[in-house]
């Protein structure tokens, strides 16, 4: 049997509300939207919490359409700043919270 | 940083460059900068640019009374964040529906974010998803779109 890790994406987030607000809110959205099987697919983790109101965020990258939706959607408003398939790639997460 | 080419915003007074202007009328004498007229009067369309429809139910066939082609719909993605899930799926149906008609009456549409600060912007790529998830080609769009407002800002180029 094949072991295959899954293809990962890590988004950096930047939101208003804290962590884990952000997160259960990004949670509830995307199961209202596509509902819980597309949201156990996807996988959606907190991977570095918040520096400077950026968050870093993890889904396979299956379910990536879904989750940006998602992000787009939720209320509190949150935006999507960087995008990556590796954390190292992703940037430096300071750099992108001057605006 | 959030893959946006070109920005849309209220004429604050300061110019910059990269940014098209939203005015509700044209101004007076010949500006120094690119803009558009936005109006959400939806029996306006002769005299403005760009219409924003609030009320996707219903908007189609309004404007087929009032044929013009070239005028942009504008859709706001702010206030679907209120939305309720069964309200968000009406509202992704709605909006390739209006798409549809967009292509087929010659009108250009516009999906805007909405936004009043920096926290209420959308990436690009969440935009593309969005699209995506009512079964638009993204690319196709963005290709369309880019022509459009080439169009006009030239046109008024050659008028001032």
């Amino acid at each position: 049997m094949l072991k295959r890790k899954p293809k990962r994406r890590y988004i950096s987030v930047m939101r208003r509300a804290s962590d884990a607000e952000a997160l259960s809110a990004l949670v509830k959205r995307h199961s209202e939207l596509f509902g819980h099987l597309s949201l156990g697919k996807a996988a959606v983790r907190l991977v570095r919490p918040s520096e400077n109101g950026v968050m870093v965020i993890r889904c396979n990258l299956g379910q990536l359409s879904p989750v940006l939706t998602s992000i787009a959607l939720t209320d509190p408003a949150m935006v999507s700043l960087a995008l990556s398939g590796s954390l190292k790639r992703l940037g430096d997460v300071k750099n992108q919270a001057k605006y | 940083m959030l893959g946006l080419a070109r920005i849309g915003t209220v004429f604050a007074g300061t110019i910059d460059e990269g940014t098209i202007y939203r005015l509700p009328t044209p101004p007076r004498s010949g500006p120094k900068y690119r803009y558009m007229t936005v109006s959400d009067n939806m029996d306006d369309t002769r005299a403005t640019d760009i219409i924003t429809i609030g009320n996707l139910r219903g908007a189609r066939d309004r404007l087929k009374k009032k044929p013009r082609r070239g005028v942009g719909l504008e859709v706001l993605i702010s206030p679907v964040r209120k939305l309720d899930g069964q309200g968000t799926a009406r509202w992704f149906q709605d909006l390739y529906e209006l798409y549809s008609f967009c292509r087929s009456s010659g009108q250009q549409f516009i999906l805007s974010s909405g936004a009043e600060s920096f926290q209420e912007m959308v990436a690009g790529s969440c935009m593309d998803a969005i699209l995506e998830s009512c079964g638009i080609d993204a690319r196709r769009h963005w290709n369309d779109l880019n022509l459009w407002l080439d169009q006009k800002l030239m046109t008024r180029v050659a008028q001032s």
